[in-house]
């Protein structure tokens, strides 16, 4: 009883709806409404993105190679078993994959130790965040330039330094056994402070009572930190590492500003030097199409699980 | 002018029905209060109103004006929310005065006239040139409001937007906003999941619980004669007491009491046998059990111990429990004056007239009888 | 289990060159397995004095013991005390489980089994059994609110502290859990420190009260006390709701003279009230008698003529909101409970009697009680 007896309906339930109320009733539908927002975007990352991997992806199954037109005539996976074979590649793979677990891992452990270091209260905060952030806003070229300088075999500061220690002087660059090290040092110096900066706000943004509440129960700082605050942190750390991974990919404009040339210092050849090596100086068209494409895979496996993790928490 | 009519009015996100058929009709200059627990639909509903939502199916007309596909701007209404969404970049007055520019038909000097004007009227007017972090929480409320109502609209919709303030500040502008609705008559929908707010300040009250309208009525319609179960239990603080039991030749059976029906009663209930008995807990009435353990307990008294005391200084509420129940579930709550006072142990005689007892279907919840009250209500017109 | 003593502790804060007195010299005393309840309005110290007991501020002056320890010095950690947070603060990447067992872990060398044991025992009191390896994100308020208490059970711990653990929980809800907290503090008997700004919460919780304000402790008493006998006009106005009616006016000749009524005192009234001149009138809504008819009552004396201008009906009870004919001033409202039983129309007149054995009186220079309710608490108890 009394769920509608007191709200007799003076209009009629059901009305005569005409073509104009439609069209109407269509505009303001929340999709057509929003179509300005959602729909330019749409077409650029259409036409620029995934119109430039599908165009790749076309060339990489031909057999394009110097200034004549590709041929679409006669598509095969030729190209990616030859890619494949090769030892060129295979090593600039493992160059790639040491750079990005090396790269990523150390800067977000460095990032994070400074970012707790920080939040344990040292002064002008502000100041000293951007101190780190500043390497994060130079180019490629420019850390390229200076690491150069640092790196110098006479009067570079690395050896001025380790003369001082007696281990007398280190050709960084030049020497393949340590010029992914150096290459891979430079990177963490330019993006740690990122790295801190992202933990930073991570911390700022826990409650001070979880800090509080583990005090209260007992913890030590060093346990609260490990087992009750770092924890919580996963949120910063996956994207961090999502962004650290991307520029690890990049590392080809550091490569390549080190020397001014599309072959790298010797022993620190990546996926991304070599294909440009392989299209622009030999012209073979079609074989670095195919290295482009393993390059995709790749980031695909370093982002897959990024979306993974997005879509089991919910927010795609 | 104001008079909002919903009809058969549906919404659904995905496979989740948030409201479902509801109709309802407010006059004009009436002021309704939706309440509910949360999720019940009653913030969706106020949403489809304002235009913020889409309706499903249904309609909704305003002043006889069909509104489905019109946009909030050109409803004519105005809506207060829970966080008030002052612009803290701008004075008061700014705030105040945005609501007017977009309105046609005013020069700039009347626009600031009917600030003033509005300021006025809410005493905020020494506060015009303040920015919004500068003020208490009840005059960022009043801010709101004023911004709501410099624009004339024809309707009101608030969104529990008293909810952010403490128990004081609440009962007074409850008070005050009342007296403004009264005074600018528009036609005001109202939001809360507040039963005293609803009780206190509204023309009529809409009980909602999970989408669908459960009843409307005045205040104490409501109070008095519940539809059901739930609006029995959610209108009345502290709640009503409900006890399970099964309707046996007329005798009301629970696990530790027995209470016979009276002829009106039974009439009512008939021969429906899952039944719950409900009962406010001021028409409950205690005395001492005698401790010699004499005198004999009427038909509609029962023997219970007193578990907990909660002073509230004008009352005070009593928790009972029944002698044999050792599981300390408590059976009924009490309300006695606040100069009566028990402690806990207490053995006391709990007696509950008939005519203020309420009978529900346990199957439906349905009320199938509602207390007593032409007798009682002394209707007094001093 | 201990008392707990506060010993004129006060907290200074240092703000931009300036010092703000947050805690002024508060010295209470709580008994073992006492729950008392610290209310005040927000801002005015309670907060703060609850954490300096904590030890997540420091103590400015004065002492803070623990039964004979003097813990001012002593870490939060070793304490030996359990909190519960307005915000539950629980940890959102460890199951309810691991959230309980946390603090034994920390602060104890029981072996896991213990432990382990000691976490389904709290639970299956607090009704949590089924929701132990939840994360908190997965349960409702009310169930993390339950977590958070036993993470503070589960301690055994020498003192409670609590800080508006209610404040996050819906009316029902925190209804019901107002009652089942008190009973759990009773059984435990754990000596426990309460802050809420709800005055009823206060009132049914509590076994004592201390009301502060502006970092001032303002009375300490037991609920009904502080109803019927508050000391000054903050804690008469604080307690109770609706708010105690207070009319400021002058005391001239034996009576209480206001702009539109005069009350006359009586003997007692009169010897209480001697001496001072700018006094404040208080009287209880559920005091404020609304005659039946127009007609005059028994007490002409104490007897006044009222609009009835606002009548807001709670179904149990109405609230009726009176002025003085030829006023329209708000301020100058009285408020009345009547019956919910009882119709009162808005805009009609009616006749308000005030009687004299519940009238407050103080004085408004310096706030003080003058004169209270006559009311005697102890004859009146069992009074059923």
């Amino acid at each position: 009883m009394g769920t509608t007896d007191t709200t007799e309906s003076t209009t009629p339930a059901t009305e005569e709806v005409g073509w104009e109320t439609k069209v109407r009733y269509f505009l303001n539908n929340d999709l057509v409404r929003s179509s300005p927002y959602w729909g330019i975007p749409f077409l650029l990352m259409g036409i620029a993105v995934y119109g430039g991997i599908g165009f790749n992806t076309a060339i990489s199954l031909t057999d394009a190679r110097g200034l004549q037109s590709p041929d679409y005539t006669n598509l095969d996976f030729e190209m990616y078993t030859q890619v494949f074979e090769s030892s060129a590649f295979l090593s600039a793979a493992q160059n790639n994959l040491v750079l990005l677990v090396v790269f990523t891992t150390v800067c977000l452990l460095l990032g994070l130790f400074l970012a707790v270091l920080l939040d344990q209260g040292i002064r002008h905060e502000n100041t000293v965040q951007t101190i780190y952030l500043l390497p994060m806003a130079l180019s490629f070229v420019i850390t390229a330039q200076v690491w150069l300088w640092l790196y110098n075999y006479d009067v570079g500061l690395m050896n001025i330094i380790t003369r001082g220690i007696g281990i007398g002087p280190v050709d960084w660059i030049g020497n393949p056994s340590i010029a992914l090290g150096s290459v891979i040092f430079a990177l963490i110096w330019q993006f740690s402070g990122y790295t801190m900066v992202v933990y930073l706000a991570g911390l700022r943004s826990l409650p001070d009572d979880q800090f509080e509440a583990a005090r209260v129960d007992g913890a030590s700082t060093l346990t609260t930190y490990i087992k009750i605050i770092i924890p919580q942190l996963k949120e910063a750390s996956v994207s961090a590492a999502v962004v650290l991974m991307v520029f690890a990919l990049k590392a080809f404009t550091f490569l390549y500003s080190l020397t001014g040339r599309y072959r790298p210092p010797n022993g620190t050849d990546i996926l991304a030097t070599l294909m440009v090596r392989q299209a622009f100086k030999l012209g073979k068209w079609a074989y670095s199409a195919a290295i482009a494409t393993y390059l995709l895979i790749l980031a695909l496996g370093v982002i897959a699980p990024y979306l993974y993790y997005q879509y089991r928490q919910g927010s795609l | 002018m104001g008079r909002i009519e919903i009809s058969n009015l549906t919404k659904r996100f995905g496979d989740t029905t948030a409201v479902e058929n509801l109709s309802l009709d407010i006059p004009d200059s009436e002021f309704l209060v939706l309440v509910g627990p949360s999720g019940c639909g009653k913030s969706t509903t106020l949403r489809m109103i304002a235009g913020l939502e889409t309706p499903t199916e249904g309609s909704i007309y305003i002043g006889g004006e069909h509104m489905n596909y019109r946009v909030p701007q050109n409803r004519d209404i105005a809506m207060v929310f829970q966080d008030y969404a002052l612009y803290p970049h701008m004075t008061v007055r700014e705030n105040v005065r945005f609501g007017l520019e977009e309105e046609p038909g005013y020069t700039s000097e009347e626009r600031d006239a009917r600030v003033e004007e509005i300021a006025d009227l809410l005493s905020i007017s020494d506060l015009l040139d303040r920015r919004p972090g500068e003020l208490s929480g009840g005059q960022q409320q009043r801010v709101a409001l004023g911004r709501a109502i410099v624009r004339d609209p024809e309707v009101f919709l608030m969104d529990e937007p008293l909810s952010n303030l403490d128990a004081k500040l609440r009962a007074e502008m409850r008070t005050e906003l009342q007296q403004l609705q009264h005074r600018f008559d528009v036609t005001t929908v109202y939001v809360t999941h507040n039963q005293t707010e609803a009780m206190t300040m509204s023309d009529r009250i809409a009980v909602m619980n999970d989408g669908t309208l459960q009843q409307v009525g005045e205040p104490l319609e409501l109070y008095h004669a519940p539809a059901n179960r739930f609006v029995g239990g959610f209108i009345g603080e502290p709640a009503m007491n409900f006890v399970e039991g099964t309707n046996e030749n007329g005798t009301f059976v629970g696990t530790y009491i027995e209470y016979p029906f009276d002829e009106p009663i039974r009439e009512n209930v008939g021969g429906v046998e899952g039944v719950v008995l409900g009962v406010r807990p001021e028409d409950i009435n205690l005395r001492r059990f005698p401790e010699d353990g004499s005198g004999s307990l009427g038909d509609h008294e029962f023997q219970m111990t007193v578990s907990v005391v909660e002073p509230h200084g004008d009352q005070n509420v009593i928790h009972l429990r029944h002698p044999d129940d050792t599981g300390g579930d408590e059976l009924l709550h009490a309300v006695t004056s606040g100069t009566t006072v028990v402690d806990a142990g207490t053995d006391v005689v709990v007696s509950i007239d008939p005519g203020a007892v309420h009978v529900f279907e346990t199957a439906t919840g349905d009320a199938l009888h509602n207390r007593r009250l032409e007798t009682e209500l002394e209707v007094r017109n001093v | 289990m201990s008392s707990l003593t506060l010993d004129h502790v006060t907290k200074v804060y240092q703000d931009d060159e300036e010092e703000v007195v947050a805690v002024d010299d508060v010295s209470v005393e709580i008994e073992d397995e006492e729950f008392l309840v610290l209310v005040g309005p927000s801002g005015c110290g309670k907060s703060t004095t609850l954490r300096m007991i904590a030890g997540l501020e420091t103590i400015t002056e004065g002492e803070i013991r623990l039964g004979d320890r003097v813990i001012n010095d002593v870490d939060t950690q070793d304490r030996d005390i359990a909190m519960v947070f307005q915000s539950y603060a629980l940890y959102p990447h460890l199951s309810a489980r691991r959230n309980i067992s946390f603090g034994l872990e920390q602060s104890t060398d029981l072996p896991d089994s213990d432990i382990q044991e000691r976490v389904e025992e709290v639970a299956s009191m607090m009704g949590i059994s089924d929701l132990l390896d939840r994360k908190p994100g997965q349960l409702s308020g009310g169930q993390q609110q339950r977590v958070a208490l036993g993470r503070a059970i589960v301690r055994d711990p020498e003192l409670f502290l609590m800080d508006e653990p209610l404040s996050n929980l819906d009316a029902k809800l925190r209804a019901e859990m107002r009652t089942e907290l008190q009973q759990l503090q009773r059984q435990l008997g754990v000596t426990t420190v309460y802050v809420t700004h709800d005055q009823t919460e206060a009132m049914t919780m509590s076994d004592r009260i201390a009301v502060i304000d502006q970092g001032e402790l303002q009375q300490v008493g037991e609920p009904l006390e502080l109803y019927h006998e508050p000391n000054n006009l903050f804690v008469a106005e604080f307690i109770g709701e609706p708010s105690m009616n207070f009319f400021n006016g002058s005391y001239e000749g034996s009576s209480f003279v206001h702009d539109h009524f005069e009350y006359p005192f009586g003997p007692q009234i009169d010897d209480d009230v001697d001496g001072a001149s700018d006094i404040v009138l208080g009287i209880r809504p559920e005091e404020v008698v609304v005659l039946d008819d127009a007609a005059v009552g028994d007490d002409p004396d104490h007897e006044y003529e009222m609009d009835v201008t606002v009548v807001e009906p709670m179904g149990d009870q109405n609230v009726v909101h009176l002025s003085f004919p030829g006023t329209d001033d708000m301020s100058e409202d009285m408020v009345a409970v009547t019956s919910g039983l009882r119709e009162v129309a808005e805009g009609s007149r009616a006749t308000i009697h005030i009687p004299e054995d519940t009238v407050h009186v103080f004085d408004n220079r310096t706030g003080d009680a003058l004169h209270d309710r006559q009311l005697d608490l102890t004859a009146q108890t069992l009074q059923l």
